[in-house]
């Protein structure tokens, strides 16, 4: 068990900046992208987070940080008892066998040059798990788990629709019996019908499993449906966390509810009967953030200590969280 | 007074080495003169070549309109010249498309892009045409119109982009835009500006106007009518409120039982659809959603459905379930 409690995985202060150079040969770096800015969170085993935000926001490389596809530039990522970030090596290696992820683009994510078998049962040549045959037979039963037939294992990437090539991604990232899966937007390239499908069977999977999932996605309406807490990103921070029965009835910062509110019900009644509060402007740079609070410049709450300082993150005991001076609970 | 817009049992298809790609297999639909009618289906249901098809826009080849006729406002579209074609196109009818980051050209200016269209088709040049195109950038939205007028596209974002792509459309003052999923490409706080910019500009100028999309909740905002598509034909044809609240055909009921919703109360599995869209080089027999449909039966598998109305006359489906008889 960890020192502070129980959480599967503990995210601390993650900061991730990429260098923004100028020259070929002699390169100096003159700036940095904020891709991910001071992000605390965790999870327990069992749950999952939901992530969301605009595109830039840096929800994909939250995940990739927490997953070490990309070494943060500083802040702790707890993994159990183990910080990921200061890990090296072997070590790493070892670790990170409970982590799997699931990318965005079934069509890109799939070497379409490897069978389906030699897809699903890579993680297993590598972590020299099994024989050649009880490799084989696991890649079945994975097959099976997700809802492919034991026999499209001879088979090629390009043979499937969009659909199944996320089932196999999704078999890939289940060959290591992995405690935390990170999905970054499984289903934003398929259509409805098929995403009901994968969101249908990843909820299948983390009842069978005991899994939890860091969900990664832009529609507000998927996270709702799969996410016991969502967190919502807005230009490298995180700017609520709440479970979905708070955050969608009762939004506390200002960009939640504009996010919300700019988000089409399939309903007409309810669609043109609604009160919209439509943000204005677009997402500043990452670049170049406000000061301040990130979103002062698009608030309609903002005032002066808005652009002076940054909010911190405040607790409560409903178990939302919210970073921002003026939620909207408060007074105008 | 007849529709502005008149297709008739509309086919175009793919001649592929793979075989020929039914793309769009018998459509027929109209669109009166200051209606929004919003075209719902999946991806390569064959909604966005069905309305390029009534622009001539589908690349040919391989593509080709095989079959039926598409009549504006008292002209037949299918049989024009490529010449008469281009004084409609962008003057009468003009199109939005998906994406802003590919469908402006990088080495032109914003200026030239907005009056290109004005010169070519009225004529207009010089100083009225800036006069025209600072007007243009103001009624989508752009704030310091004139500077931006000497701006190239990369310097504009997502969202000031598809603006100058709404303004182009808008320069002639058409008869009927289609907006071929205008919003798919951009965040949802930039989608939700950009639908409020399309409805005002509709309500205002009286124009009609064909939404292309696959997001549900986009067609429930704008809309007056919906069509619903399914592998190359229409499923279901009705008023926005009827689609939602009394959908007939199984496909369509689906898909609204599909979409994780905002509002919706605790659901713990969507109800999703079995199986795949199919392949258009090889339709099933029957009704095309016959394969994926749990109210199935032979007369389904053994003859296509033609689009029959409802009790309700401006409602149809194309469904044995509800009316007509296949003679088994």
């Amino acid at each position: 068990m960890t020192v502070n409690g129980s959480h599967l995985l503990e995210v601390t202060d993650l900061v991730k900046h990429f260098p923004i150079t100028r020259g070929v040969v002699i390169q100096k770096q003159i700036g940095a992208v904020h891709a991910v800015d001071g992000v605390s969170f965790y999870l327990d085993q069992g749950e999952t987070l939901g992530i969301v935000g605009e595109s830039g926001c840096g929800k994909t490389t939250l995940g990739r940080c927490v997953i070490q596809l990309y070494r943060p530039t500083s802040g702790t990522v707890l993994l159990e008892d183990a910080d990921l970030a200061s890990l090296k090596g072997n070590e790493l290696r070892r670790r990170r066998r409970d982590m799997q992820i699931v990318f965005q683009d079934p069509y890109a994510s799939l070497n379409p040059r490897k069978n389906v078998e030699r897809i699903v049962g890579e993680p297993l040549v590598i972590y020299r798990i099994g024989s050649r045959v009880s490799r084989k037979e696991r890649v079945r039963e994975l097959l099976d788990l997700v809802g492919l037939s034991p026999s499209h294992a001879e088979r090629y990437p390009h043979e499937f629709s969009g659909g199944q090539r996320q089932r196999i991604g999704i078999a890939r990232a289940l060959a290591l019996d992995p405690k935390l899966i990170i999905c970054d937007e499984p289903v934003s390239a398929l259509d409805v019908s098929i995403q009901a499908q994968i969101l249908n069977l990843l909820k299948n999977l983390q009842k069978r499993l005991g899994l939890s999932y860091l969900f990664i996605a832009h529609d507000l309406a998927v996270v709702r449906h799969i996410s016991h807490r969502i967190g919502v990103m807005y230009l490298g921070k995180l700017v609520e966390v709440a479970p979905p029965s708070y955050l969608y009835s009762n939004p506390l910062h200002p960009y939640t509810s504009g996010l919300l509110s700019a988000i089409p019900i399939p309903d007409p009644d309810l669609e043109r009967a609604r009160s919209r509060r439509l943000l204005t402007g677009d997402v500043p740079s990452p670049a170049a953030p406000p000061s301040g609070c990130v979103f002062h410049p698009r608030c309609f709450r903002a005032r002066r200590r808005c652009s002076e300082e940054p909010p911190a993150m405040v607790h409560r005991s409903t178990g939302q969280s919210c970073a921002c001076f003026y939620p909207l609970d408060g007074e105008a | 007074m007849p529709a502005l817009l008149e297709v008739q049992d509309l086919k175009t298809h793919f001649f592929t080495r793979q075989g020929v790609v039914r793309a769009v297999d018998g459509i027929s639909y109209t669109v009166d003169r200051g209606r929004t009618v919003g075209i719902v289906g999946e991806s390569g249901c064959g909604k966005s070549v069905g309305a390029l098809s009534i622009v001539g826009l589908v690349p040919n080849p391989p593509g080709r309109v095989v079959g039926g006729s598409i009549r504006f406002d008292g002209q037949e579209l299918t049989t024009m010249s490529k010449r008469e074609m281009g004084r409609i196109r962008g003057a009468e009818i003009s199109v939005v498309f998906q994406d802003p980051m590919t469908s402006l050209n990088p080495v032109m200016n914003i200026r030239t892009q907005l009056t290109e269209g004005l010169r070519f088709h009225r004529g207009i040049d010089g100083r009225k045409a800036t006069a025209r195109a600072i007007e243009l950038l103001e009624l989508v939205g752009i704030p310091d119109s004139a500077r931006r007028l000497k701006e190239f596209p990369h310097q504009l974002s997502g969202g000031m982009r598809q603006r100058v792509m709404i303004a182009i459309a808008l320069a002639c003052s058409p008869k009927l835009i289609i907006c071929d999923e205008p919003t798919t490409a951009l965040d949802v706080t930039i989608q939700a500006q950009i639908l409020e910019l399309l409805a005002q500009l509709q309500r205002d100028s009286g124009m009609a106007m064909i939404l292309i999309t696959h997001d549900l909740g986009v067609i429930a905002g704008v809309t007056d009518e919906v069509i619903i598509m399914y592998a190359g034909t229409i499923v279901e044809k009705a008023p926005t409120t009827q689609i939602f609240h009394s959908p007939q055909h199984p496909y369509t009921r689906a898909l609204l039982a599909s979409v994780p919703r905002l509002d919706g109360g605790e659901r713990e599995f969507l109800e999703a659809i079995p199986g795949a869209p199919p392949d258009l080089a090889d339709p099933p027999a029957g009704c095309r959603f016959s394969p994926r449909c749990t109210e199935r039966d032979d007369c389904c598998r053994a003859d296509a459905p033609e689009l029959v109305g409802t009790a309700s006359s401006d409602h149809w489906v194309a469904c044995w379930r509800h009316g007509g008889s296949c003679g088994l």
